[in-house]
């Protein structure tokens, strides 16, 4: 089933009545990567991936799975696993959910367990859903994608209402998917929610595309600046002046549109000023982020931000010279690696790790 | 293939909540009672005429009383098909499992003729259960009070097949109904005002004009009385009681059910689900 089938969104427009959700929307989504569909919300990634699913009808262009749209799919729970709001009648045990589902699918009813056993769901399967918290909704929504073993995985939000136990898991799980091949699309509002699972990201703001490429090309468009500070703030001000360095005030010192500090430090030197910092302040991926979606260029904006700004996310940025994925290496890394690890196992996409995490994880509420 | 699925999906999900078992406990209970109290009012009445002359003029004749009994599986029981049938729809709608419903099948149209053929085995089904309470409860009084109970008579099955038929139809109207009337309780308070308020009082309206009548006739429940071929309501009415033949009655049955749900499923349901 990994035969590696890539999304294709082309020239996408969805208009609700005068209200346009995505506009001219295009992109592509890789097989054996994950990839992040990031954008805040209202700026149309909901509607974007249930237009793809089928469930929208496009005003223009088109969505598809390797050129086909998801209904002329033969077999779509066997192709693409989705799960958009995780909505279930809250009357039906999960296992009748998922063996209805199966049903419906043509897929043998023995998968169910599987699946569930898959999500750490066993121990509640024969609770109705009505009883189950937003994280127990969403492993559920988790194992109707896995139930067809297909080879694309389109989630909406799957992260939202999971504890960080539950986090963990899923970014494991993320990944595992795009080893095995398979096409991985996530949809999040927050970046630093998906950092450490995607490889790609597409960005779109107000229903259109922001931004499409690896996760580090993104930290590569936010220009670095330097932060310098002084004793003597006018003497250091008037030595950047200068040296014609265009700098803003903050609170942790000046924030100089320079990448080197090296030549800051010249400048402060030639102007005979003592410094008491010198750094490299290098944005953080969630402000490069930030800056995309609110339809701004991700560079310093040092002549007509407002003071403040700089300063502040200087002083956010404990590690000054890393980006801001680069806080966590430890734990990305290892992720990665014990999926990797354990990749041997041919048909299970993914395990958790620990059985009984998921039943630690998600508590019923009663 | 795909619709075989579908329809074993649907009786799936019908059979995997509660409500299936509380409705059709309370339909089984609500008939049984109403047979087995008219069956043993009607005995009382014909045991002391004198008595019962006082409550009605006209004294009944004893033969007819057992399939008018009987009958009301499906004269007063037909809005639980109804009901299990625009719930089937309006389900989905309400708790939004049209998302993964038509992610597995995302051919809607397979999905809604999925429901519409389950509800009317699913009304075939109660109308089975309702005529077995009826007959049970209505011959037990009726045999009490020593009035025949017809059941030696071919007249009386085909009648309780026709109310069988009648009541799998009246499913299909449910699924027409809720794929019009999505909203679930609208569908609901539709369903139930229509049955037991709107149409009675229409029904006896029209019967007093023979134009109206003539219109009045083609009302669902009328419909469905003509096609059971004995209910209260004719008894009841006053004036002018025109009826259609049976098999008239069970089109205009069939057809209120198909053509409801052939617009609900061109309208609503080619909605963007969102």
């Amino acid at each position: 089933m990994n035969s590696g089938i890539p999304i294709e969104i082309s020239g996408l427009s969805k208009h609700f009545g005068s209200v346009t959700a995505v506009e001219d929307l295009s992109f592509t989504v890789q097989p054996g990567r994950v990839t992040g569909f990031l954008g805040p919300n209202g700026a149309g990634k909901t509607t974007t991936l249930r237009v793809l699913l089928g469930l929208v009808k496009a005003s223009s262009g088109t969505a598809t799975f390797g050129g086909t749209p998801y209904h002329a799919l033969k077999r779509p729970l066997e192709t693409v696993g989705a799960a958009l709001d995780a909505s279930f009648h809250p009357g039906r045990t999960a296992r009748n959910h998922l063996k209805v589902t199966a049903t419906a699918a043509g897929i043998p009813s023995s998968r169910v367990p599987i699946v569930l056993e898959q999500v750490g769901l066993t121990e509640f399967a024969d609770r109705r859903v009505g009883g189950y918290s937003l994280g127990m909704r969403q492993r559920l929504a988790l194992a109707f994608t896995l139930l067809g073993d297909p080879s694309v995985f389109v989630l909406d939000e799957p992260i939202n209402g999971l504890d960080p136990e539950g986090i963990k898991w899923i970014r494991m799980f993320l990944q595992r998917l795009a080893q095995d091949g398979r096409t991985v699309l996530v949809s999040s509002h927050l970046l630093s929610e998906v950092q450490q699972s995607v490889d790609d990201v597409v960005i779109i703001s107000r229903g259109r595309l922001a931004k499409t490429g690896t996760l580090s090309s993104l930290e590569l468009e936010s220009a670095p600046r330097t932060i310098a500070d002084s004793p003597d703030r006018p003497r250091l001000s008037a030595a950047l002046t200068q040296a014609g360095l265009e700098f803003t005030e903050g609170r942790n010192g000046f924030i100089v549109a320079e990448p080197d500090p090296g030549l800051v430090g010249h400048a402060a030197f030639v102007g005979g000023v003592e410094l008491k910092s010198l750094y490299r302040l290098k944005s953080g991926l969630e402000e490069s982020f930030l800056a995309l979606v609110s339809g701004e260029v991700a560079a310093p904006s040092v002549t007509n931000g407002s003071d403040d700004d700089g300063a502040d996310a200087a002083a956010d940025v404990p590690d000054h010279d890393e980006p801001a994925i680069g806080d966590e290496p430890s734990d990305a890394a290892s992720a990665r690696s014990e999926a990797g690890g354990a990749g041997g196992a041919a048909d299970a996409p993914a395990e958790p790790d620990t059985p009984d995490e998921p039943g630690a994880a998600d508590g019923a509420k009663g | 293939m795909g619709m075989l699925r579908a329809l074993g999906s649907e009786f799936q999900k019908f059979f995997t909540t509660r409500m299936w078992w509380l409705l059709t406990l309370l339909l089984v209970g609500y008939v049984a009672l109403s047979a087995g109290g008219f069956g043993a009012f009607l005995g009382w009445a014909t045991d002391n005429p004198a008595a019962a002359a006082g409550a009605s003029s006209t004294p009944l004749p004893t033969d007819g009383i057992a399939v008018l009994v009987y009958s009301f599986a499906s004269s007063i029981g037909y809005v639980f098909p109804v009901l299990f049938g625009a719930l089937a729809v309006t389900t989905e709608f309400r708790h939004k499992t049209l998302t993964p419903s038509f992610l597995v099948q995302p051919h809607r149209a397979t999905v809604l003729w999925a429901k519409y053929v389950s509800q009317l085995f699913i009304g075939a089904a109660l109308g089975v259960l309702a005529f077995a309470a009826t007959v049970g409860a209505g011959a037990g009084a009726l045999a009490a009070f020593g009035i025949d109970t017809a059941l030696d008579q071919p007249d009386t099955w085909a009648l309780i097949g026709r109310g069988v038929l009648a009541m799998a139809l009246w499913g299909t109207i449910g699924v027409g109904l809720g794929s019009l009337v999505t909203n679930q309780v609208a569908a609901i308070v539709i369903v139930i005002a229509f049955t037991q308020f709107v149409e009675p009082i229409v029904r006896l309206a029209a019967s007093l004009n023979d134009v109206t009548a003539s219109i009045g006739k083609f009302l669902p429940g009328a419909a469905s009385d003509a096609l059971v071929g004995a209910s209260f309501y004719s008894v009841a009415a006053i004036g002018s009681a025109q009826t259609l033949e049976w098999w008239q009655g069970g089109l205009v049955l069939f057809g209120i059910g198909l053509v409801t749900t052939l617009i609900g499923g061109l309208t609503t349901w080619r909605r963007d689900v969102s």
